[in-house]
């Protein structure tokens, strides 16, 4: 009789993985073995020689590429867990990010005017009339359709807007700097709900409003801020998790930090009447700090990008025609694919049939980690779903399996204090076929209207296909060519 | 006191069979009277009331929402059925599985975690996505069984490079078996631990000679399965080389037996040269090959599956090594009575097939009685042996032990299909997994006047089927009616490839074909043998005593 | 720096006539994902589903047919997701999923005449119809109106849809007859949208008839038109739409097979053609048979020129 302990073969005894046929699991069980049985499907959505080059990225020390990308990942994680957001400042965007005149910067990944959605257009030609390049909107029209006023993505320009995500030089934008790696990043300060720019809508009311963040609360935020010193996001994000947000779509915790936080320097920086007006506003915005929250996971994610073989996702972004992601290891290219209508809980009145395909930056939130991989910090989010509280939990521990990381500084009460998934890996996602997953509010497909709902929407595989696709091309492994630039 | 209930799932779309089933269900809960489920259509809604299964439930129903209605005997089954009812429509359907919430692992990466340390991945995924599940596993330091067909050879080429540089297995593509430390991967058997160790590029090979072991004996080491085109020139055997590495280095393991084609000369010049530095004794069995050349390079040879797990069997045990005569010329009635003429004395499991008794003679034993009764039954235009294999190993080794026995010219008018080869198999299952291919061909060769002798394989062990003998029992008993109606019987000769472990029971499979009338070998060579015997002239099979 | 991941495209197999048309004159923007099932994606359009199909299941009416691998549920389409249409492509972004319509063969939904005119054909059909009631009558498969082919009932029909059914078929063979078009349209009705299922059995039937009778030019051919002007608030979508197809003389590929057979030259041809027609779908085979059988025996009665 051969003994176990002695094998040649298994001497810890048979540990087997099983992939196909289930039937196969029970004589090795029934024989002493031990068996993981896979729910197997096909990797890449069945795509074969995607699926292959997927398996030659796999981690492995003994092979030249699978040693270059698991250290490359290695670095993008400790990167992303070191991350230390700070905001430091308010300027103008023309200032903080030098733009210039007749420069707009939109949501998601590039988009020619002609191919735009309706609420994008129409914060377009609010940002040219509140800039005063032009005077009425069919001006404005004609001004960018001219070709006369430079569109770019803000993610091109170190920043990040949420929904249509227009930002324009005067506004006035958050500064947010990760000191650990000296990487700055920018946000618009949120609008709050009703008719906003970010939705498209450009009446005289929004351009009002503007103009007091120009005017009003720009300048108090930063004489606030440059007295009471930068303000540590990440500790703030952190005990905001611990009391039912996400980061994304639910901030309400996070706003009455942040007032909490800035009060005593405000009221000894500003006049009495620019210090209520100020509370006021954010007493009134549930979601002012999301803009914070954003600008803070675009500034740590910015620290991981351009490790060469990574395959850490470093942006997801839609700008309401296209979903688009970059991964740390492809540079400066985007992966795109046509983008969805979100699943969600409609206010009273709209159908999926009003929806705006899924739109704006602020998935950097669930790059990050936070928002819908957040999920079971706020289960009252999967109601937008008709789930339950579980199924919050699952949703996150779902994440779980396709990053590469637990974030300790945003522990998960539900959870037992375990971290946030962190550091989506593209590799991850197309073996298994689960999708990140992104809480969203949904915006009416004609501009001006706003937010006729909010729910969860699912990043398309495909993106992460064509970036696994584009990293082995740039690593002289793929047998046929991927797209990427 | 029956009430009535019903819900309504909007936009729901269920085909009428799925409808079916799912009503049948909720009718089989007790105290569930009747239950329906139809869309809401204007028609359907007026079957509903004059079924008296209409509830204000329905109201505001249209033609594209589903209705579930019910007659129950009180509130709590209505309940229990209608959530039923809404679990089995959610469990399926037209969105396709509901993968937001899965527990399951998905990847062998996940798997690996779980497992805390994985050392095996059994691979039976479609051919397409193989290599990258092998590549994925043996990145991680897993040694790979790996059943799916249909790899390109290049790939295996590259799998089993990477495998031999990181030293691990990958057994196979189109590995059917393996016995790795006692435990069955794929079809396996129930084999007695011991120390013979074994190395195929042949599945059913490998199966054959690990269960006469055990009909033997003796016990196997190690089963280790490298795919039948590990030989091949541009694959080199390179992991019968790396397995022949393993086993001469186990400690468990005292002799070594190769299964296989003939290899290309070249690889089997390496496979001889490396065996011949092994300080064990190593059994070369490449069916069809030349012995001579194994006897120059220092190994042993044997030439059909029976011989090689005779002589390893008697080496283990310590008996004297039987002379491999298993292809020489057959020696007439009398001669070959049972196992003890040509391998080792057989303990335990040689008893049933000694006997040439004639209350015996329908189970082994198939000795001259039974043979002799076979001829008389047939008419002069019965002349044909057709031998319907599942086993494609089993099939090319009974056509070898045809050729011997009838001579080459002789045996060329006999028939032996592999229906397990792709030709017979596209579309359909295994004959391994699922008797009704192989009951057709029965059914057709019983019907050819020409037929004297039906020659079968019954492999058993995991992952066949759970019956093959009772499957091909009732197909024989109703080819035989359908041949006596004709006028004719013919003979069924059979081996059964299995031992006394295997879930189907070795003694209970040979019994169920022994009440058939079926005439039973030990072995397929054995069996094959037998057939000749019968079919071949009287004078003739006399003739050739030597 | 802008880069489009790749869509995956297949190329389309097929293509019914009046799909080519609806497609060159434009898809509405509310093309959406209807219902995804292994073999067929159905699409919504304000009349009714356009259905993209595995090439297995034959020609149909509405139908693009394309191989989209073993299991389309498996390719991540959702309900409501959008449908985009050029004349060349049909294709849902959300999933970057595009089907080649170029190398599409064109196929005709419309009934061909039966070789050697109707009444040879309706010559040929009274001859072998024994045959063929008592092959279909041994093939009928549970579930649908199979007991109308005097199967007779077994488990899994509903007693209810089958006594309303043949009181139905019973009153729209005797109104095809007589040549009463208001009796054959009320008879109808009693029809749609009668049974389980995604196409209902009595919808089945009625698609069956409606091609028979095309098919040996029969009493009243195109009768179904008259009885569907609100068929959408009576049956399923999808039953609905291959009503409106039989309406106007477009039946699936299987269908005119089905036909070609019965009336064609092989008496040999039947029994095999029966077996292929009750494989199709759950119950639908069986039912449209059913229709096509009634259909045939009212098209050849003897008498009925004279009526």
């Amino acid at each position: 009789m051969s003994q176990t302990g002695t094998s040649v073969l298994f001497p810890e005894g048979v540990r087997a993985v099983n992939v196909g046929l289930d039937m196969f699991a029970p004589p090795l069980v029934a024989n002493g073995a031990t068996v993981a049985n896979l729910d197997w499907r096909p990797p890449a959505e069945g795509d074969r020689d995607l699926g292959l080059l997927l398996a030659r990225l796999e981690d492995d020390p003994d092979d030249p590429i699978g040693r270059r990308v698991a250290a490359a990942n290695a670095s993008a994680v400790e990167r992303l867990l070191a991350a230390q957001p700070m905001l430091l400042d308010v300027q103008p965007a023309r200032v903080a990010l030098g733009l210039g005149d007749r420069q707009i910067l939109h949501a998601g990944p590039p988009i020619e005017w002609d191919r735009m959605c309706g609420p994008v257009r129409g914060a377009i030609i609010g940002a040219t009339l509140f800039e005063g390049w032009a005077g009425t909107p069919e001006e404005a029209t004609a001004l960018v359709e001219s070709g006369r006023v430079s569109l770019s993505p803000c993610h091109h320009h170190a920043a990040v807007g949420p929904m249509a995500g227009v930002i324009s030089p005067s506004m006035p934008v958050v500064v947010v700097e990760n000191v650990s790696a000296g990487t700055r990043a920018h946000a618009t300060l949120n609008e709050g709900l009703g008719k906003v720019l970010r939705f498209g809508a450009y009446d005289a009311s929004v351009l009002q409003r503007l103009r007091w963040f120009v005017d009003t609360l720009g300048p108090a935020l930063s004489g606030a801020l440059r007295a009471g010193g930068p303000l540590d996001l990440r500790s703030l994000t952190g005990q905001a998790l611990q009391m039912g947000d996400e980061g994304h779509n639910r901030n309400i915790a996070a706003t009455s930090l942040f007032a909490r936080a800035i009060a005593p320097a405000l009221v000894r920086t500003a006049d009495q009447a620019t210090a209520a007006a100020v509370l006021d506003f954010l007493r009134s915005n549930d979601h002012f700090f999301l803009n914070l929250s954003m600008a803070a996971c675009k500034s740590a994610l910015d620290a991981a990008h351009g490790i060469d073989a990574s395959t850490v996702v470093t942006a997801m972004a839609r700008n309401g025609v296209d979903f688009g992601i970059r991964m740390s290891g492809t540079g400066d290219a985007w992966f795109t694919t046509p983008v969805g209508v979100p699943d969600g809980l409609y206010f009273p009145g709209y159908s999926p049939d009003d929806a705006n395909p899924d739109l704006g930056d602020s998935a950097i939130t669930e790059t990050f980690g936070i928002g819908g991989f957040a999920m079971a910090a706020a289960p009252a989010i999967v109601r937008f779903v008709g789930g339950s509280p579980a199924d919050a939990l699952e949703f996150t521990r779902l994440m779980g399996r396709i990053t590469l990381a637990r974030n300790p500084s945003y522990a998960l009460p539900p959870l037992g204090f375990i971290g946030t998934p962190t550091g989506i890996d593209a590799r991850r996602v197309v073996d298994s076929g689960i999708a990140p997953v992104i809480n969203t509010g949904i915006a009416h497909r004609q501009a001006g209207v706003g937010q006729i709902g909010a729910g969860i929407a699912r990043a398309p595989l495909a993106c992460f296909a064509a970036a696994i696709g584009g990293l082995a091309a740039s690593l002289g492994i793929a047998n046929r060519s991927w797209t990427g630039a | 006191m029956t009430t009535v209930h019903a819900r309504v799932f909007r936009n729901s779309y269920r085909d009428s069979v799925e409808l079916m089933q799912i009503a049948a269900e909720l009718e089989a809960i007790a105290g569930v009277d009747r239950a329906g489920l139809v869309m809401a259509t204007p028609a359907n809604l007026e079957v509903l009331a004059a079924a008296g299964l209409l509830s204000e439930a329905v109201v505001g129903a249209g033609p594209n929402d589903l209705v579930v209605a019910l007659s129950a005997s009180d509130e709590d089954v209505v309940a229990q059925a209608l959530d039923r009812a809404a679990a089995r429509l959610a469990g399926s359907g037209s969105e396709g599985p509901n993968e937001a919430v899965g527990t399951t692992v998905r990847t062998i990466a996940e798997a690996t975690v779980e497992l805390g340390t994985a050392n095996l991945a059994l691979i039976s995924t479609p051919g397409t996505y193989a290599t990258a599940e092998a590549l994925k596993a043996l990145k991680r330091g897993l040694h790979v069984f790996l059943f799916s067909d249909n790899v390109p050879i290049e790939d295996e080429i590259e799998l089993k490079a990477l495998a031999r540089a990181r030293g691990l297995l990958v057994m196979g593509p189109d590995c059917g078996t393996a016995i790795v430390d006692g435990v069955p991967l794929g079809f396996a058997n129930a084999v007695r631990r011991g120390s013979i160790g074994l190395i195929g590029a042949s599945g059913t090979g490998l199966q054959q000679v690990s269960c006469l072991i055990d009909r033997f004996g003796a016990g196997v080491s190690q089963a280790i399965g490298v795919g039948g085109r590990d030989l091949d020139e541009r694959v080199g055997g390179v992991m019968m080389l790396a397995a022949l590495e393993r086993l001469a280095a186990d400690p468990a393991t005292d002799l070594i037996v190769l299964i296989s084609k003939p290899p290309a000369a070249a690889v089997a010049e390496r496979v001889l040269a490396a065996a011949g530095t092994i300080a064990k004794p190593v059994i070369v069995n490449f069916l069809g090959g030349d012995p001579a050349v194994v006897t120059a390079a220092g190994s042993i040879p044997a030439a059909t599956f029976e011989a090689a797990a005779a002589i390893a069997s008697a080496m283990a045990l310590g008996r004297p090594v039987p002379v491999d005569d298993s292809l020489g010329a057959d020696e007439g009635p009398g001669a070959d009575e049972g196992p003890g003429a040509d391998t080792p004395e057989a303990p335990d499991a040689a008893a049933p097939h000694a006997s040439d008794d004639a209350a015996d003679a329908g189970r082994h034993g198939a000795g001259s009685f039974a043979v002799r009764q076979a001829k008389a039954a047939l008419d002069p235009g019965q002349w044909r042996i057709c031998g319907l294999y599942s086993g494609g190993s089993l099939a090319g080794e009974a056509k070898l032990v045809l050729r011997a026995s009838l001579g080459a010219d002789a045996a060329k008018r006999h028939e032996v299909v592999d229906l397990g080869d792709d030709e017979y198999t596209v579309g359909r299952p295994h004959p391994m997994i699922d008797p009704r291919l192989r009951n057709e061909h029965l059914a057709a060769a019983a019907s050819d006047p020409s037929t004297a002798v039906i020659l079968l394989d019954v492999v058993i062990g995991y992952g066949s089927n759970p019956d093959p003998a009772g499957a091909l029992a009732d197909a024989i008993d109703a080819a035989r009616a359908e041949a006596a109606r004709q006028g004719r019987r013919f003979a069924v000769v059979a081996s059964v490839c299995g031992t006394s472990g295997d879930p189907q029971g070795l003694a209970a499979q040979e019994a169920r074909l022994a009440q058939a009338g079926v005439i039973l070998a030990p072995s397929n060579a054995r069996a094959a043998r037998l057939a000749a015997r019968i079919v071949a002239p009287a004078t003739v099979a006399a003739g050739v005593r030597r | 720096m802008l880069a489009t991941s790749p869509t995956r495209t297949h190329a389309a197999t097929g293509l019914s006539d009046a799909v080519a048309r609806r497609i060159a004159a434009g898809l509405p923007p509310a093309a959406r994902i209807h219902s995804v099932y292994r073999s067929v994606v159905n699409v919504s359009i304000p009349d009714g589903l356009l259905s993209v199909a595995a090439p297995w299941l034959g020609g149909l009416p509405n139908g693009i047919l394309v191989d989209l691998g073993p299991d389309f549920r498996a390719l991540g389409l959702r309900r409501g997701m959008g449908v985009v249409a050029t004349d060349m492509s049909v294709g849902v972004p959300a999933i970057g999923l595009e089907i080649d319509l170029m190398a599409a063969a064109r196929w005709s939904a419309r009934l061909a005449c039966p070789d050697g005119g109707p009444s040879r054909a309706a010559d040929r059909w009274r001859r072998r119809r024994g045959v063929a009631w008592a092959e279909a009558r041994d093939r009928a498969v549970p579930g649908g109106l199979g007991a109308l082919l005097g199967a007779g009932s077994s488990r899994g029909d509903d007693p209810g849809v089958v006594r309303r059914a043949g009181a139905s078929v019973d009153a729209l063979r005797a109104s095809l007859l007589a040549g009463n078009r208001p009796a054959a349209h009320r008879a109808a009705r009693g029809l749609i949208g009668l049974g389980p299922g995604l196409t209902p059995s009595g919808d089945d039937v009625l698609v069956g008839i409606e091609a028979a009778l095309r098919a040996l030019d029969g009493p009243l051919a195109g009768f179904v038109g008259g009885a569907i002007h609100d068929v959408h608030d009576r049956t399923t979508v999808i039953a609905a739409t291959l009503l409106r197809h039989a309406a106007a003389g477009e039946f699936a590929e299987r269908i005119q097979a089905l036909l070609a057979a019965l009336v064609g030259h092989a008496d040999e041809a039947v029994p095999a053609a029966i077996q292929r027609a009750v494989a199709w779908g759950a119950t639908s085979g069986t039912d449209c048979l059913l229709g096509v059988l009634l259909g045939l025996d009212v098209a050849s009665e003897p008498g009925r020129r004279a009526g």
